[in-house]
């Protein structure tokens, strides 16, 4: 019973979120140079379509009812149409995110486990040669750029030994299966998400190891004479992990950022992509909406972090 | 003073110095080094490295290594400007949110959560779509999405400090409150915002070079970015147009990066707000 209050309470949590950041969608539209109606329909809309634009979000009534408006129709999934594919911006975002959500989950997840590993190995040899070279590296991970590592990788696996291809998701006359083709598609990009998010895990695990590893539970451990194995893999790992949980969580956002450039530089077709491609035509709609849905997901992804943590540490429901 | 030596003499705070003394010598000698416009051509599109070009021709004939040498300009200015701006806004905002408390506090702290949810890199090319890529245009937007981490360390200090003996010993002296904040408690909680903002020059220049990268940086300055963002469409013709440019980014990023820990670590401060 606890627990569902505390989903509950959670849920509740996330509506005055979703709806600020809507509103910060309205003031910015609204604050931006030129006629909203015509930011919203392109430069190059005709009369017929601004009117009809105007008809629908009540461009023409007072600010408060235009925002009532607004968020009327974001919360129903009208997020007006692109002007440059001319198809409804949520039906074009709903299929991008897929693919989307494919790379980018993917990537974390072997980011996760790569980066706790690496973490913890780092912490067992704490201050000696593995830990120094470990964490060297890590920082040179951290400081790369992802669309540049995203490029050198490319030069390297894709254009110099063709291992992989450079762009895309499908490719035509492969005797590879549709699934195994997406995959050889995806493995650049994704090796390029996972390398730049291993150090946020890489750190998060080694000092939270190291910190685990003074305290009497491990002593106990050791003293009662379980292997080292044992003692890292079992205890210590486990109480590393609840920050890693929360990271997670909070990723989605840095997801997003980091998928957009990767995207670009892959021409992987996902929303960041998409987004690229409307920058370049100015296709306001689409890039709104992509802004929109991405920071809503964070919103959601956080919830779901939050009920995951629930059942590690049950402490979070008695707070 | 002995924390300092430890700082200063750390090889890592050394490494990231020199790297970032480089840098300004770079940016602030630009006209000596390559005099004449950097967007000008002065050879064959796309020449190999070597010969008159130490790092090669683009697309339209234009010195790499000019653009490379002016586009610090930019980076550095991106480094410090939107810095800055986050550091004057993050301070005020933090300290008077941990000292006034209340509603204003409430409201501080759901702005800091807003901002942590929100991907940062999304809202700034949105916001630099829709109302412009000029260069002070996009500090100022790049230094008011960064701010809030600042301004979360800042009133985490003021809220230790407020309780100390010498504050409250201005409080009785009859000090004025915003004096007491601004005179005595803001300048000895500085040390983890300022570490915070070293870090916070990387993500500066680092959201500069995907803004010129994307094509929303300014076109008529010479710039990381924009090599980089030409760069893509030859990249298998005419690789040295991404790997140098790439190698600065990466290096300054480095250097930002690496005084910024190191100072952290001396001020022994927990990690607050990296992000």
């Amino acid at each position: 019973m606890k627990f569902g209050k505390y989903v509950l309470r959670r849920l509740l949590q996330m509506v005055p979120v979703i709806l600020t950041i809507i509103c910060l969608c309205f003031l910015i539209i609204h604050l931006a140079p030129g006629d909203p109606a015509t930011i919203m329909a392109g430069e190059t809309a005709t009369d017929e379509y601004i009117a009809e634009l105007k008809a629908q979000f009540g461009l023409d009534l007072p600010l408060w009812q235009q925002l009532l408006i607004y968020v009327k129709n974001t919360l129903q999934g009208n997020l007006g149409n692109s002007f440059l594919l001319k198809l409804p911006v949520s039906e074009l975002l709903a299929e991008k995110m897929k693919v989307t959500l494919a790379l980018v989950l993917l990537s974390e997840i072997i980011a996760i486990v790569l980066g706790t590993l690496l973490g913890m190995t780092a912490a067992k040899h704490e201050n000696r040669i593995q830990d120094h070279i470990i964490s060297n590296l890590s920082m040179v991970l951290y400081c790369m750029p992802a669309f540049w590592l995203g490029m050198m990788l490319m030069l390297l696996f894709a254009i110099n030994l063709k291992w992989f291809p450079t762009s895309g998701m499908q490719s035509f006359n492969t005797p590879l299966s549709p699934l195994m083709d997406m995959l050889h598609h995806m493995f650049l990009p994704c090796l390029t998400l996972s390398l730049i998010r291993i150090p946020t895990y890489l750190k998060l695990a080694r000092s939270s190891v190291v910190e685990v590893a003074q305290e009497d539970f491990i002593n106990t451990a050791r003293a009662i004479g379980y292997s080292e194995r044992v003692v890292y893999r079992k205890h210590a790992l486990r109480n590393a992990l609840l920050p890693t949980v929360t990271q997670a969580g909070m990723s989605l956002s840095t997801l997003f950022n980091g998928a957009l450039l990767t995207e670009t530089v892959f021409s992987w077709p996902g929303m960041g992509r998409m987004v690229y491609d409307a920058i370049a035509g100015r296709d306001y709609p689409v890039i709104m909406g992509g802004f929109l849905v991405s920071a809503i997901m964070v919103v959601v992804g956080g919830f779901i972090t939050d009920i995951i943590y629930m059942y590690l540490d049950p402490r979070v429901v008695a707070e | 003073m002995k924390k300092l030596k430890s700082f200063l003499t750390n090889p890592q705070t050394v490494t990231g110095l020199v790297i970032l003394v480089i840098m300004l010598g770079l940016a602030a000698l630009a006209p000596v080094i390559c005099p004449g416009n950097p967007l000008f051509s002065v050879g064959k599109p796309l020449q190999a490295p070597g010969g008159d070009f130490i790092m090669g021709t683009d697309y339209l004939g234009r010195d790499v290594w000019a653009m490379l040498v002016w586009g610090s300009r930019i980076s550095i200015i991106f480094a410090f400007g939107a810095s800055l701006l986050s550091l004057i806004v993050g301070i005020v905002l933090g300290a008077l949110s941990g000292y006034i408390g209340g509603w204003f506090d409430d409201l501080m702290c759901r702005i800091f959560e807003l901002f942590y949810i929100i991907p940062r890199t999304f809202l700034v090319i949105l916001m630099v779509a829709f109302f412009g890529s000029s260069v002070g245009l996009m500090v100022i937007i790049i230094g008011i999405t960064i701010w809030p981490s600042n301004a979360k360390i800042m009133r985490a200090q003021v809220l230790t400090l407020k309780s100390r003996g010498y504050v409250q010993a201005g409080n009785v002296a009859g000090g004025t409150k915003l004096g007491i904040l601004f005179k005595h408690i803001v300048p000895n909680g500085m040390g983890p915002v300022l570490s915070n903002s070293i870090l916070q020059m990387a993500q500066a220049v680092l959201t500069e070079a995907s803004l010129s990268f994307l094509g929303l940086g300014d076109p008529n300055r010479a710039s990381w970015g924009l090599i980089l963002n030409a760069g893509q469409k030859h990249i298998n013709s005419a690789p040295w147009l991404v790997i140098y440019p790439g190698i600065a980014l990466a290096l300054l990023l480095l250097a930002f990066n690496l005084i910024g820990t190191a100072l952290h670590k001396t001020l022994n401060v927990k990690q607050a707000a990296m992000e």
